[in-house]
């Protein structure tokens, strides 16, 4: 599923500068938590790993991206149980997500 | 209304903050990450409504909801509808907000917040408050008897399973309730829940040495959360 900005769209009405305000939020956070994230998981700590999942969620949840983000909670749930199975479909989706917001967000 | 938000995720306050300042009666006082700062706007300013994360680096929503001497009304925001059903619990709870909030049940949120508010001071309120029963006493029902406590003289209450203990002078039972239940029928000014099981007695505390409290002769935890409320709450030299 592609990330969209309907909810930004629809939150933000005709203010712009709110909407683009967000993105670059987004755009700042997102990989500070992606690298924390795939610190923890470099020294196994699953937990920790799944709080920064829990994190980057919600920032996908923004995008309304629905079927990442069953992924993503499964993903989070999963590496609470020390399970790693999904480190690569939800790799994709960060990337999937700064490219995105990279090219259409914030320029 | 006076509100604040309180939560780890940057985008969810700013999100929060937008739909606050369109609404002309509320002024939001603070946007915080951490609980500390907001601790300490909660003790110099009133505030009528908190938004409330669940999910926060080292500490849950509900603790710092558990750590508050009287909670303002409440909003959770959370994309964690597991917890949706923890929050009735809680009286101070009044909506949940599933992240990304929807304006709309924003809206919904803040006028079940506004009808509230506007309810507190009315006459009918106050004779209500008259009518509720004495919190220094607490009676608990054992083998099918009520048995009258003096809250004054408990001194620690353990959460063990379906059941709590009650521990004190003279004072040693065993009741099949949960904890939140029975805090709700003590007197909020003597006691205090120091842990996610044990809610102790201020007036019964020997000592505090880091993360531990003597009451009487139990050591009982404390979390780093809930110390630090805790100090907000003891007359510190």
């Amino acid at each position: 599923m592609e990330p969209t900005f309907s909810y930004l769209d629809e939150l933000s009405g005709d203010n712009q500068a709110f909407k683009l305000k967000i993105i670059q939020i987004i755009l700042e956070d997102l990989p500070k938590d992606f690298d924390s994230y795939t610190y923890a998981l470099g020294i196994q700590n699953h937990q920790r790993a799944a709080e920064f999942v829990h994190r980057i969620t919600q920032k996908i949840a923004f995008l309304q991206m629905t079927e990442s983000i069953k992924l993503a909670d499964e993903h989070e749930m999963q590496l609470r149980q020390g399970d790693t199975t999904y480190i690569k479909e939800f790799n994709e989706i960060v990337d999937k997500i700064l490219t995105f917001l990279e090219n259409s967000g914030s320029s | 209304m006076n509100c604040i938000v309180l939560d780890d995720e940057s985008v969810s306050r700013e999100i929060i903050s937008f739909l606050s300042e369109k609404e002309r009666d509320m002024k939001l006082l603070g946007s915080f990450s951490s609980p500390i700062e907001a601790f300490k706007l909660l003790n110099q300013k009133e505030v009528d409504v908190i938004f409330l994360d669940i999910h926060m680096p080292g500490f849950s929503g509900f603790e710092f909801i558990q750590t508050l001497k009287s909670p303002p009304l409440i909003i959770i925001t959370s994309s964690d509808m597991e917890r949706a059903a923890d929050v009735f619990e809680y009286e101070s709870i009044i909506d949940f907000l599933k992240k990304p909030v929807d304006p709309d049940r924003f809206q919904k949120a803040i006028n079940k917040a506004r009808r509230l508010l506007g309810n507190k001071d009315k006459p009918g309120e106050k004779r209500e408050e008259h009518e509720k029963p004495n919190p220094n006493h607490l009676y608990i029902n054992i083998d099918k008897k009520l048995i009258k406590l003096d809250a004054q003289k408990i001194s620690i209450i353990e959460a063990k399973g379906d059941y709590v203990s009650i521990l004190g002078d003279d004072i040693n039972y065993r009741v099949h309730t949960t904890l939140t239940n029975l805090i709700q029928k003590l007197p909020t000014d003597l006691f205090f829940h120091v842990h996610r099981s044990f809610v102790i007695n201020l007036d019964k505390i020997i000592d505090i040495q880091d993360n531990t409290i003597l009451i009487d002769k139990s050591v009982i935890p404390i979390s780093r959360i809930k110390r630090l409320a805790l100090m907000q709450r003891l007359n510190l030299m």
